[in-house]
C-alpha cells in the first residue's frame, strides 16, 4: 500500500487538506519488519522534499493554525469519540449483567419457575448472558464504524466515497 | 468404553490436523506468513480460527465439570470468557490492529519506544502462554487416560509432539486453518452428542423434563445456584476474566491477521457470537451432567464427565460413536489452543532472540512447546477450567492495564509501564502461590472448611484480581506522572495512527 500521493488534490483552496491526509500515517500494508519498534512517520519525513512545500511552509509560519493541527484535532477527538463509546458501552453492559444477576439471585419466587427441567436462575446463568454480551458487540461495532465515517467526512471533505484514491 | 474407538477418533483427528498442516506449508513461504499468515485470511476462516483458539480444553471439558462440582457458578467461566472478548472489541481491536505489530511485546516497543519495556513484556507473554498451555496437556492426559490403557502422560506427551510439528512445520498460515478447522470439530463433537442427550433424556416434557427420578430443586439446589456465589470472590473473578483476554499472547496476534482496523472490530463481532454458541453447548453439558452423573461429583474425576455421558445415557454403539466424537473434540480442543499459544510464543522469542527469521520460529516453537510439557509432566492437574481462569486473573493484573492505558492514555511512559508490569504480575503470583500452599478446593471460592486462614484473606489470595489490578494500573499511572522523561516524543503521531481509520480500504 502506497501513502496518499503528496501532492494530489493539491491546488487551490484544497492545500490544506492535503496536509491533514499526508501526515495521517497509512498503516504499512506490508508490515513492518519485526522488531522494528518505530513506526515511521514516512509523510512527516518525505515532506520537505515535496513540490509546493515551501508554499505550506511559508503558512505553518504565518499564523494561522494550517490543516495539519485540524487533522491532529479531528484525530484527537475521534479517539475520544470512540473512547467515549468504549466506555459507555462498557459501563452499560456492567450495568445490565449486574441487574440480570440481581435478579436471579435475589428474587427467591424465581426458584419455582422450571422451564425443561432447570430453575429458572440456573437457565438464566447457563445462557442468558450470551445474547447481552452479543447485542452489545453489535452495537458497538455499528457505532464505532460510524464514528470513523464522520472522521473521514470531516478530515477527507473532497472524497465522499471516503476512499482514497 | 471400548478402547478401539476414541483411539481411531484422535487418529482421524491428528491426521486431517496434520493433512491441513501439511497444505498450509505449502502456501507458507514468507516470514509474514509464518507469523500472521500475511494478513489474507478470510474474516469467517479467521473468526473461526480465533474461536478455535480461544476454546481449551478449560471449556470443552472442565466446564460441566466444574457444574457437577461446584453449582452454577461455574458458568461464570464462560460468561468472563465471552465478556472479555467483548472488551477485547470495544478497547483494542481496531486499534491493535492499526498498530501494525505482530505480537504484545511488538506493541510495547513501538508505543514506548522502549527495549526495557518490551522484554518485561516478552518475559510476561512467555509466561502466561505457558501457565495456559499447561492445563491443555494435562486434559489430553486426562482424557487419554479415560478411554485407552495407557498413562496419562502419553497424551501430554502426543499433544506436545503434534502442536510442535505443525507450528514448526507451517507457522502461522498452517495454523489458522488447523484452528478453523478444529472449532468446527470442537462445536461439533459436543454439539451432537448434547442434541442426542437432550432427546433420550427429554422424554415428552422436552429439555431435561423427562429425566428418570430428577427433582429440579435436589439437582438444581438454591444454594448451589446463582444466588449461591460469593459476591467478592464472583466480582474479582469476573474482573480477571474481562480484562484478562486483553492480556493473553495468542489472542491480539489473531487481529493481524484482519486486513485493516475496522474488519478487525467485525471478525471480533463473530468470533463472540460463535464462542458464545459454544458455551451455551458446552453449558447444557453441565446441566445434563448433574442430573444424569451426580456419582462423578469428585474432584479429579468430574473433569471426565463429558467423555463419559454418552456411553451412559446412549446404549450400543451410538453411545460409543458419540464418545469418540467427545474424545476427537476434546483433543481438538487441545491442540487447537496450544497451537496457537505456541505459535504466539515462538513469534516473540525468535524476534526477541533471533530477528525473527523462519529458522529461529521453528526452534522457539520446539522450545515453547518443551518447558510446558516439562511443567505439565512434574504437576498434578487441578480442576481444568479454574487453572485457565488463573492465568487470565495473571495476564488482566500483569499486562492488560499496561495495554490498555498503551492504547488510551498518551501519558504512559516506559517506566510507568515496566514498574505497573512488575508490580502487577509480582503481587498476583504471590497471592496465587500463597493461595495454593494455604487454601486447597476447588471452584470460584475455594473453602476446604479449614479454620488456618481467614476466609476473607482466603478469598483475597484465592481471587486477587480486585486488588491486583487497581493497584498495577495505579502504579503505572503514578510512575509515568513522575517519570521526568515524559512519554516518548512521537507519541502523539503513534496514538493517531492507532485510531485514524485506514486511508484506503478493499
Amino acid at each position: 500500500m502506497s501513502l496518499p500521493a503528496a501532492g494530489d488534490g493539491a491546488t487551490g483552496g484544497r492545500a490544506p487538506r492535503v496536509r491533514v491526509r499526508s501526515t495521517d500515517p497509512a498503516p504499512p500494508g506490508g508490515a513492518p519488519a519485526p522488531g522494528d519498534g518505530a513506526p515511521s512517520d514516512r509523510a512527516e519525513r518525505t515532506d520537505p522534499e515535496r513540490p509546493g512545500d515551501l508554499r505550506r511552509r511559508g503558512r505553518r509560519t504565518a499564523g494561522p493554525p494550517d490543516a495539519a493541527d485540524d487533522g491532529a484535532v479531528y484525530a484527537r477527538s475521534l479517539a475520544r469519540a470512540q473512547l467515549r463509546l468504549a466506555l459507555a458501552c462498557a459501563g452499560t453492559f456492567l450495568v445490565a449483567i449486574l441487574l440480570l444477576t440481581l435478579l436471579v439471585t435475589t428474587t427467591r419466587a424465581l426458584d419455582d419457575v422450571v422451564l425443561l427441567g432447570v430453575p429458572l436462575p440456573w437457565l438464566v446463568h447457563a445462557y442468558g448472558y450470551y445474547p447481552v454480551i452479543v447485542a452489545f458487540a453489535v452495537v458497538f461495532a455499528v457505532a464505532a464504524a460510524r464514528n470513523e465515517r464522520r472522521f473521514r467526512a470531516l478530515a477527507e471533505p473532497d472524497d465522499p466515497a471516503g476512499d482514497d484514491e | 468404553m471400548s478402547t478401539a474407538l476414541p483411539l481411531v477418533a484422535v487418529g482421524l483427528l491428528l491426521l486431517a490436523t496434520v493433512l491441513i498442516g501439511v497444505y498450509g506449508l505449502r502456501i507458507s513461504r514468507t516470514t509474514s506468513d509464518f507469523f500472521v499468515a500475511s494478513r489474507t485470511v478470510r474474516p469467517v476462516w479467521n473468526a473461526s480460527a480465533i474461536s478455535g483458539e480461544y476454546l481449551s480444553a478449560g471449556t470443552f471439558l472442565g466446564l460441566a465439570g466444574l457444574a457437577l462440582l461446584a453449582g452454577s457458578e461455574a458458568f461464570w467461566f464462560p460468561v468472563g470468557y465471552a465478556a472479555g472478548y467483548l472488551l477485547v472489541l470495544l478497547f483494542v481491536a481496531g486499534p491493535l490492529r492499526r498498530s501494525g505489530a505482530y505480537t504484545i511485546p511488538d506493541f510495547v516497543e513501538a508505543r514506548l519506544d522502549s527495549v526495557t519495556a518490551r522484554r518485561v513484556t516478552s518475559v510476561l507473554v512467555l509466561v502466561i502462554g505457558w501457565l495456559y498451555v499447561v492445563p491443555q496437556l494435562h486434559g489430553a492426559a486426562l482424557v487419554i487416560a479415560a478411554v485407552a490403557p495407557v498413562p496419562p502422560w502419553v497424551g501430554s506427551v502426543g499433544v506436545a509432539a503434534v502442536v510442535c510439528a505443525v507450528v514448526a512445520a507451517g507457522g502461522m498460515r498452517s495454523i489458522t486453518y488447523v484452528q478453523a478447522f478444529q472449532y468446527w470439530v470442537k462445536l461439533t463433537a459436543l454439539a451432537v452428542p448434547v442434541a442426542f442427550l437432550l432427546i433420550v433424556l427429554g422424554g415428552d416434557g422436552g429439555g431435561l423434563a423427562g429425566a428418570a427420578a430428577h427433582d429440579p430443586a435436589a439437582v438444581f439446589p438454591h444454594a448451589l445456584g446463582p444466588a449461591g456465589s460469593d459476591v467478592y470472590a464472583t466480582t474479582s473473578l469476573l474482573l480477571a476474566l474481562l480484562l484478562g483476554t486483553i492480556g493473553l499472547p495468542h489472542v491480539l496476534v489473531r487481529f493481524y491477521t484482519s486486513p485493516d482496523g475496522g474488519s478487525a472490530r467485525r471478525t471480533t463481532v463473530v468470533v463472540i457470537v460463535m464462542i458464545s454458541v459454544f458455551y451455551m453447548v458446552s453449558s447444557t453439558m453441565g446441566l445434563v451432567a448433574r442430573v444424569v452423573a451426580p456419582d462423578l461429583a469428585e474432584p479429579g474425576l468430574a473433569d471426565t464427565v463429558v467423555l463419559t455421558l454418552p456411553a451412559r445415557l446412549v446404549p450400543g454403539l451410538g453411545g460409543e460413536l458419540l464418545a469418540a466424537l467427545v474424545v476427537a473434540g476434546a483433543f481438538a480442543a487441545f491442540l487447537g489452543t496450544s497451537s496457537g499459544l505456541v505459535v504466539a510464543l515462538a513469534g516473540v522469542v525468535s524476534q526477541d532472540l533471533s530477528g525473527g527469521t523462519v529458522r529461529s520460529f521453528r526452534w522457539s516453537a520446539v522450545a515453547c512447546t518443551l518447558v510446558p510439557l516439562a511443567f505439565a509432566l512434574v504437576t498434578i492437574p487441578q480442576g481444568l477450567v479454574t487453572s485457565v481462569g488463573t492465568v487470565f486473573v495473571f495476564a488482566a493484573s500483569a499486562l492488560s492495564p499496561v495495554i490498555l492505558l498503551g492504547v488510551w492514555w498518551r501519558g504512559l511512559t516506559a517506566r510507568g509501564a515496566v514498574a505497573g508490569m512488575v508490580v502487577g504480575a509480582v503481587l498476583c503470583a504471590t497471592a496465587l502461590l500463597a493461595s495454593s500452599a494455604l487454601v486447597s478446593g476447588y471452584g470460584v471460592s475455594p473453602d476446604d472448611g479449614a479454620d488456618a486462614v481467614p476466609a476473607l484473606a482466603r478469598a483475597l489470595l484465592a481471587q486477587p484480581a480486585a486488588w491486583t489490578i487497581p493497584l498495577a494500573t495505579a502504579t503505572v499511572v503514578v510512575v509515568s506522572l513522575l517519570d521526568r522523561h515524559g512519554p516518548p516524543l512521537r507519541t502523539d503521531r503513534f496514538l493517531r495512527r492507532l485510531h485514524v481509520p485506514e486511508v484506503r480500504r478493499r
